[in-house]
C-alpha cells in the first residue's frame, strides 16, 4: 500500500471490534449480554475484545452487581468515537482507491 | 487472528447496522399509558363535577399525571434491562413523553391552580401538547401514522376552542384520544411484535 495512506487502526481492524463500535455507536449504552447475542461469540472472546478496545479508552464499562449478578454496561466514549469516524473514513478511501484500480 | 480484509470490514458495519435498522423498539407504550391515563383524569374529572368538587380537578389530573411519571420510569428501565441496549431513536422517544409529562402537570396542574385560564383550556393545551409528542415519536420512528395523529390532534385543539356545547366538546376530545392515541398504541405495539418476530 502507498505510504501517504493512513493505516487502518489495529485495534478497530478485527471483525468482533468493529462490530462492538458499530453497535455501541448506535446505542447510549448497551451491556454484555445484548453485544453477545447480536455478535454471536462466546463470552470469553467478547471479554478479551471488548478489554482491548477499553485499553484503547475506546469505550468505558462499568460493573455493578444485581441481585448479585454482575452486570456490564458499555459505552462508547468520544475517543472511540473520533477513533471510529477515522476508520471509515479511511477504510472509504482505500475501497474507493481499491475499486478505482479494478477498473483501470 | 480476528483480522479481516477491508471488504469484510464493510459487510460487519453494513450488517450490524442492518441488525438494529430492522428493530423496531417501540411498542407504543407511551401512547396507551397516556391514552389511558387521560381517559381516566376525563372520568375523575367529570365525577368530582357531579360532586360539585371543582377544586380537585387539578388535583386529579396530577395524581395521574404522577402516576404515569412513576410508570413511565419502572418501563424505561425494565425495558432497557430486557433489550439490552438503549438505542438512540428509543432515547429520544422517552424523553420527548418524559418532557410532555413535565409539560402536562404545569398546563393541568400547576397553572389552573394559579388561575392562569379556565378548566377549558387545559383541554387545548394537552391536545397542542400531545400533537407534539406523537409528530416527534413519528419523525423518529418514521412512521407516518403518529405524525398524521400530530396533525390531528392540533386541527383538534382548534376545534375545541371553537366549541362551545360542553358535551360535543368532551366528545371531541375522546375522539382525538381514541383516534390519536389508543388506535396508535395498538398499530405500534403490533408493528414492534411483528418487526421483532414475536
Amino acid at each position: 500500500m502507498e505510504s501517504n495512506f493512513a493505516e487502518l487502526d489495529s485495534v478497530i481492524h478485527s471483525r468482533v471490534r468493529l462490530a462492538i463500535m458499530i453497535l455501541l455507536l448506535q446505542s447510549e449504552t448497551a451491556n454484555f449480554t445484548y453485544l453477545k447475542k447480536e455478535i454471536d461469540v462466546s463470552d470469553g472472546n467478547l471479554s478479551t475484545h471488548l478489554r482491548k478496545l477499553e485499553e484503547a479508552k475506546y469505550i468505558k464499562m462499568q460493573k455493578r452487581f444485581e441481585n448479585r449478578k454482575p452486570k456490564t454496561t458499555i459505552s462508547l466514549t468520544d475517543k472511540g468515537r473520533a477513533a471510529l469516524n477515522e476508520y471509515t473514513s479511511n477504510l472509504e478511501e482505500y475501497l474507493r482507491l481499491a475499486s478505482d484500480g479494478k477498473k483501470q | 487472528m480476528d483480522q479481516i480484509t477491508n471488504e469484510q470490514a464493510l459487510e460487519v458495519i453494513k450488517e450490524m447496522i442492518e441488525r438494529t435498522k430492522r428493530k423496531q423498539n417501540y411498542a407504543g407504550f407511551y401512547h396507551l399509558l397516556w391514552g389511558v391515563l387521560i381517559s381516566l383524569a376525563i372520568v375523575a374529572m367529570y365525577i368530582l363535577i357531579k360532586f360539585e368538587m371543582y377544586d380537585l380537578i387539578g388535583f386529579s389530573w396530577a395524581f395521574f399525571g404522577i402516576g404515569g411519571a412513576i410508570v413511565s420510569v419502572i418501563y424505561s428501565k425494565r425495558t432497557y434491562e430486557k433489550q439490552g441496549s438503549i438505542q438512540y431513536p428509543d432515547l429520544g422517544i422517552n424523553s420527548i413523553w418524559m418532557g410532555l409529562m413535565i409539560a402536562m402537570f404545569l398546563v393541568a396542574f400547576v397553572f389552573p391552580i394559579l388561575k392562569a385560564y379556565e378548566w377549558y383550556i387545559v383541554y387545548v393545551m394537552v391536545s397542542l401538547l400531545l400533537g407534539a409528542a406523537n409528530f416527534s415519536t413519528g419523525i423518529l420512528l418514521k412512521q407516518k401514522m403518529p405524525i398524521i395523529n400530530g396533525i390531528l390532534w392540533w386541527i383538534g385543539s382548534i376545534f375545541l376552542l371553537i366549541l362551545e356545547n360542553q358535551v360535543a366538546f368532551m366528545g371531541v376530545f375522546v375522539l382525538l384520544l381514541i383516534v390519536n392515541n389508543v388506535i396508535p398504541g395498538i398499530y405500534l405495539y403490533s408493528l414492534a411484535r411483528k418487526q421483532n418476530g414475536k
